[in-house]
């Protein structure tokens, strides 16, 4: 895995929680895959009302979203 | 702990010596092959054996995931660093019970210790594994794999 494009998606996850719009219930932000790149992978309890205020780059990192309801111990 | 996150949720335990089992060879999978030293990467394939779910096959979806919120009896408790895992397979990769199976990398090596899961998401919406990575475990626990 390029490692600047690593380090993209790590700065891009610190940005992320000053870009996230109010009421959205986040469960997990890693660092995933968008086709060989690396990408910013959100988890959110349920899709928000409103999915067009999500982000969908961040400085040039993609935003996958995820919507996993509820995570428990196994 | 309050305002700190948590990094792992594990134990150890000693197997009572009247159950017959081999640690070191994973039925359906093979030997065990150490301790993964390299960083895990994202789109990884990984197997596991668990006592719910037997073996099942999955790719590492997310490394590095911050503000994993994980629902326990005394209430949510927020996991930082963790391994997210989505099965390849139809199925999910993990349910209930299969806490505490060691995930295997594509060399059997152990990289990552299975903890909790979700019932939606991933690939083929039958939901995620979470894991927390091997290293913090063996070096929390002060302990070993054996072949390492």
């Amino acid at each position: 895995m390029d490692e600047k494009k690593l380090e993209a998606a790590r700065r891009a996850k610190a940005r992320f929680s000053t870009l996230m719009p109010e009421g959205v219930d986040v469960v997990g932000v890693g660092i995933g895959l968008s086709g060989s790149d690396p990408a910013l992978k959100v988890n959110l309890r349920s899709a928000p009302k409103d999915q067009s205020a999500l982000p969908k780059a961040i400085d040039g990192v993609p935003v996958l979203y995820d919507y996993v309801g509820k995570i428990t111990k196994r | 702990m309050p305002n700190r996150a948590n990094l792992l949720d594990a134990a150890i335990a000693t197997v009572t010596k009247s159950i017959d089992v081999d640690p070191l060879n994973y039925q359906g999978i093979g030997k065990l092959g150490g301790v993964r030293a390299a960083p895990l990467v994202p789109g990884m394939e990984v197997s596991k054996v668990g006592r719910t779910t037997g073996v099942t096959h999955g790719r590492i979806s997310a490394i590095e995931v911050d503000k994993v919120v994980i629902e326990y009896d005394l209430g949510s408790l927020s996991f930082d660093n963790q391994v997210e895992i989505e099965s390849t397979g139809t199925g999910a990769f993990s349910a209930v019970g299969d806490s505490g199976s060691l995930i295997l990398d594509d060399e059997n090596r152990g990289c990552a210790l299975l903890f909790a899961g979700s019932e939606t998401g991933g690939g083929n919406g039958r939901g995620l594994t979470y894991a927390n990575p091997i290293a913090i475990i063996l070096k929390r626990l002060a302990i070993d794999l054996q072949g390492n």
